[in-house]
């Protein structure tokens, strides 16, 4: 513990002398007003400090001390559907405690409850061998969550007392005797934020995490444990794809990070997420999702550790050997916090003012992601997948955060301004936008949806290809040019864009799609294009195939109740015969 | 009585650096009073042991390394609040420039403000009838949100900004509603066009004027929104009024940005500006909002050109990333006599 004072203060950077003994990253408390800060910079006793609120008011001579620890989360039962800001205090409480809706400075409040009693159930008796990472007992912590309690680090060991119970965070709940001694287990744990959780061996991803959008699951997956990136202009709809996807995607827990983005957006989500029901457990997505909110107008500084408190929480849940999904909006922000302390701190910049370490830096937090086996002697699997959206300066992709972006990640979506201004929601470009995670993750549709799914999406992408190269022939030469297969091909081609890409997330049924409905769907599309093909073979007119009436219902399918959806697309491919065979018999009549 | 001190080490443009203070704090208000007594305000941007970096509000003209004095005050700016402000006219500083007696304020709130807590903010969703039909039929605004006009010199923005000043309402309620207006480096005439407009529908009475022109220093800028907004919060939330807050034209108040920014000598970010600036806006435009159990709320309108029509200049690029959406004027509509020329396809809300 190191006690300095303060030497110069410039925005969020506060340099302090004296702080000899401290250690870099860690706590500080700063001035009297008992501000947080992390030290980021030593030279000889001084230090520099970023401090995670407004620094207003602060001069020269004031105290600064150092917590000896580095800035860490506390991990425990509590958490989920909690808000936090970006090093951990929990919003609503403070809103309680202060008794003002906006953010005071140097309020400290505990990020778990301290009060609540949260009943214990231990999976181990006295006498039992423990490790690192086994799961001693469980709390069931909301409806869906069941929180398991890990023995923490450095406590390998027998048990000596556990107890059901009724327990604090801070209470005792068993003591490991080790080889250095009693250790004692509480229900809470803390970890440093900058330091991944350890996990006993990586692998690599084979099962998409599902999210029932069309153009995601089919055309683009991700898989449990990727990485992902959303980069796309303002007012393409990152923010709609991010809650969409914490909204629907087949995650057990999901940790939704607002880097320096509209309060009212956090206000959306608080609002709406404990309305909305989860379709495969039936209660309150609430009940799954942890917040962390640093919106644009709260300290900078901050902003910078949102992603590591973020990212630190979520992997504590994989550990348990959940399937974890963890949504950042919008790295760009945090490169920009980045990118002002380096200012700050005199630093060389790289490209376009960031510093030169944006892309190591970038690299390590996405790298935290995967799908690991969880250190305990069970061996649990646990998936972390990251989704970061990135907003590029003026929709320009080639700018130094996308790109040190797209190094890392493995799916990208990209979103597109077109699109979007044709109202083609979500605007992720088919074309442009890429997943490398196809090939692992297509076995598995082929195996437990359908097997021809991987067969039907290639033809889909083929005929999206397909209408880019035609398009350019009929913006040449126009659209008489084209032969009838051709142009056919092309009517199919925006069948596949208007009827099964373009997604409405603010309908009831079309919001979420199952992978069933989403084979139907594809098979229907398709069924169109062949049939109509035949007819056309047969010597029917294209005109007639383009206009049957049957085509209505395929663009009205997305609309169709998920239990309806067999008896209805039945329906549809008798109609459609019939009508194609219509359109034959009209060509003889002549 | 604060101490004085005579040491100016150094001014350049709009920066001054002060030596051998104590005591000065980080963002504190300061004066200096030249030879001639004239005073002139000025802020702390950064402060190393006893050296001083403060920020001007107004011109450095005068300022004399010998003879200028500086005074700081311990606090940080701050404006005298009251509800008697409604009707009347400030300078970009906030002290009154209509003939009007001296505001006796009810309080003095900073103007930097806090940042609302995510948790205590309500959403917006009382829809506001503005009367024009392309913002009420495709891109409604609502109160507590923030949505820009996104300009380019030559086109009537500031005609559609009256105009929903004037129109606004709340369908089939009769709530308080003021209007809150800051120009920052406009024309006589541009602010010469509010104020009748404001005058001749008599929204006058209910509304408050912030005016820094363009021939008044451009430093006086980075305070005059936030001058604005302050007034705008303790109107809506002490007061529980319904609040439209037009700021015109954010393109001046980046520039005054840029300007502070490159005497600082800082490393800038695109075109010039400084790599904090969609920190700087955010600070600004996410003071629009409703706030849990209060009744008013803040709606906001800041108005924008874009330097050579180009959205993905800058300034239009960040306002587009913090706020609600975005109205978007077309110069070929205008040509073809439409009013007003709102573009409603790339226009969102």
């Amino acid at each position: 513990m190191s006690k300095g004072v303060i030497k110069k203060v410039a925005g969020p950077l506060v340099i302090a002398k004296g702080m000899r003994d401290a250690s870099i990253r860690d706590v500080c408390r700063v001035s009297d007003k008992n501000l947080t800060g992390e030290i980021i910079e030593i030279h000889g006793d001084e230090a520099s400090i970023q401090v995670y609120e407004e620094t207003s008011g602060l001069g020269p001579g004031e105290p600064v001390e150092s917590t000896g620890v580095p800035m860490s989360v506390e991990l425990g039962p509590g958490i989920i559907s909690s808000i936090y800001d970006g090093i951990q205090r929990p919003l609503e409480k403070i809103v309680e405690q202060t008794g003002s809706n906006l953010l005071q400075r140097g309020v400290s409040v505990p990020s778990l409850d301290r009060e609540k009693k949260w009943h214990f159930v231990p999976t181990v008796k006295a006498g039992d061998k423990v490790v690192y990472g086994d799961v001693i007992g469980t709390v069931q912590e909301t409806d869906v969550v069941l929180h398991k309690i890990m023995v923490p680090k450095d406590a390998d060991g027998e048990v000596k007392e556990i107890a059901e119970g009724d327990f604090t965070v801070t209470e005792d709940i068993a003591v490991i005797a080790t080889e250095k001694g009693d250790k004692k287990v509480q229900l809470m744990q803390r970890w440093p934020v900058r330091t991944g959780r350890p996990y006993k061996t990586k692998l690599s991803p084979d099962m998409p995490l599902i999210s029932g959008q069309r153009v995601i699951d089919t055309m683009f997956p991700i898989a449990k444990g990727g990485v992902a990136a959303v980069p796309g202009p303002f007012g393409s709809g990152k923010t709609v794809v991010q809650h969409q996807l914490a909204k629907w995607a087949d995650a057990e827990i999901v940790v939704y990070i607002g880097c320096g983005e509209r309060g009212n957006e956090m206000t959306d989500v608080l609002n709406e997420f404990p309305e909305l029901k989860d379709p495969r457990t039936g209660k309150s997505l609430m009940e799954r999702t942890v917040l962390i909110a640093n919106t644009s107008d709260m300290p900078v500084a901050a902003r910078e550790a949102s992603i590591y408190t973020g990212i630190t929480i979520a992997e504590y849940f994989r550990d348990m050997g959940y399937s974890v999904a963890l949504m950042a909006d919008s790295t760009s922000r945090w490169a920009e916090a980045l990118r002002e302390m380096s200012g700050r701190l005199e630093e060389m910049p790289g490209e376009e003012g960031y510093p030169a370490y944006l892309g190591s830096r970038l690299a390590e937090f996405y790298e935290r992601a995967g799908r690991v086996i969880c250190l305990g002697s069970e061996g649990r699997e646990g998936a972390l997948s990251v989704i970061g959206a990135v907003s590029p300066a003026g929709g320009d992709i080639s700018e130094p955060v996308t790109q040190a972006t797209l190094r890392i990640v493995k799916v990208f979506w990209s979103l597109d301004a077109g699109l979007a201004y044709k109202r083609h929601f979500p605007a992720i470009n088919w074309l442009t936008s890429y997943s490398l995670y196809l090939d692992s993750v297509e076995p598995y549709f082929d195996k437990t949806v359908a097997e021809d799914w991987s067969a039907l999406r290639g033809r889909m992408m083929g005929l999206l290809q397909d209408e880019s190269e035609l398009e350019e022939i009929v913006n040449l030469v126009g659209m008489d040019a084209l032969s009838a297969p051709d142009r056919l091909k092309l009517e199919a081609a925006r069948s596949i864009r208007e009827d099964y890409l373009h997604q409405n997330a603010f309908d009831d049924v079309d919001t979420y799609t199952s992978q069933k409905k989403q084979h139907i769907m594809m098979t229907l599309i398709l069924d169109y294009y062949d049939e109509a093909g035949r007819a056309l073979a047969q010597g029917a007119k294209v005109n007639d195939l383009i206009s049957i009436p049957c085509r209505e219902a395929i663009g009205r399918f997305k609309y169709v109740a998920e239990d309806q959806i067999e008896e209805e697309y039945a329906k549809i491919v008798e109609t459609l015969k019939k009508e194609c065979a219509d359109a034959v018999a009209r060509k003889e009549a002549f | 009585m604060p101490k004085e001190y005579r040491t100016i080490q150094e001014v350049t443009g709009p920066l001054m650096l002060v030596k051998g203070v104590e005591n000065v704090k980080y963002d504190e208000l300061g004066e200096i009073e030249l030879a001639d007594g004239t005073k002139r305000r000025c802020k702390v941007l950064e402060i190393d042991e006893g050296n001083a970096l403060v920020q001007l509000f107004e011109a450095s003209t005068g300022i004399n390394l010998e003879s200028s004095k500086v005074r700081f005050f311990g606090k940080s700016l701050t404006l005298g609040v009251s509800e008697d402000m409604l009707g009347r006219m400030f300078d970009g500083m906030g002290r009154a420039i209509d003939d009007g007696p001296e505001i006796i304020p009810d309080a003095r709130m900073d103007i930097n403000g806090l940042p609302i807590n995510p948790a205590a903010r309500a959403y917006p969703s009382e829809f506001i009838q503005t009367g024009v039909s392309a913002i009420d039929g495709l891109n409604t605004l609502v109160r507590g949100q923030k949505l820009p006009i996104f300009s380019c010199s030559g086109l009537p923005h500031a005609n559609l900004a009256a105009q929903i000043a004037r129109q606004a309402k709340v369908r089939g309620t009769d709530e308080q509603f003021a209007v809150v207006f800051a120009a920052m480096g406009i024309t006589f005439e541009e602010a010469s066009f509010f104020m009748n407009s404001f005058r001749e529908t008599g929204a006058i009475d209910r509304a408050v004027m912030f005016l820094n022109l363009a021939n008044d220093p451009a430093v006086e800028r980075i305070s005059t929104p936030r001058m604005a907004l302050t007034a705008a919060e303790y109107l809506a939330f002490e007061k529980d009024m319904h609040v439209l807050v037009i700021l015109t034209d954010i393109t001046n108040y980046a520039d005054s940005l840029r300007e502070i920014s490159a005497a600082r000598k800082e490393v800038p970010g695109r075109r010039g500006y400084p790599g904090y600036m969609y920190t700087d806006l955010a600070s600004l435009y996410e003071r629009a909002g409703r706030q849990l159990g209060r009744k008013g709320s803040i709606t906001m309108i800041p108005i924008l050109t874009m330097p050579e029509d180009d959205k993905t200049h800058p300034i239009p690029d960040l306002t587009g990333y913090i706020t609600e959406g975005q109205i978007m004027l077309g110069r070929d509509l205008y040509r073809r006599g439409i009013q007003p020329p709102i573009d409603v396809l790339p226009s969102l809300s």
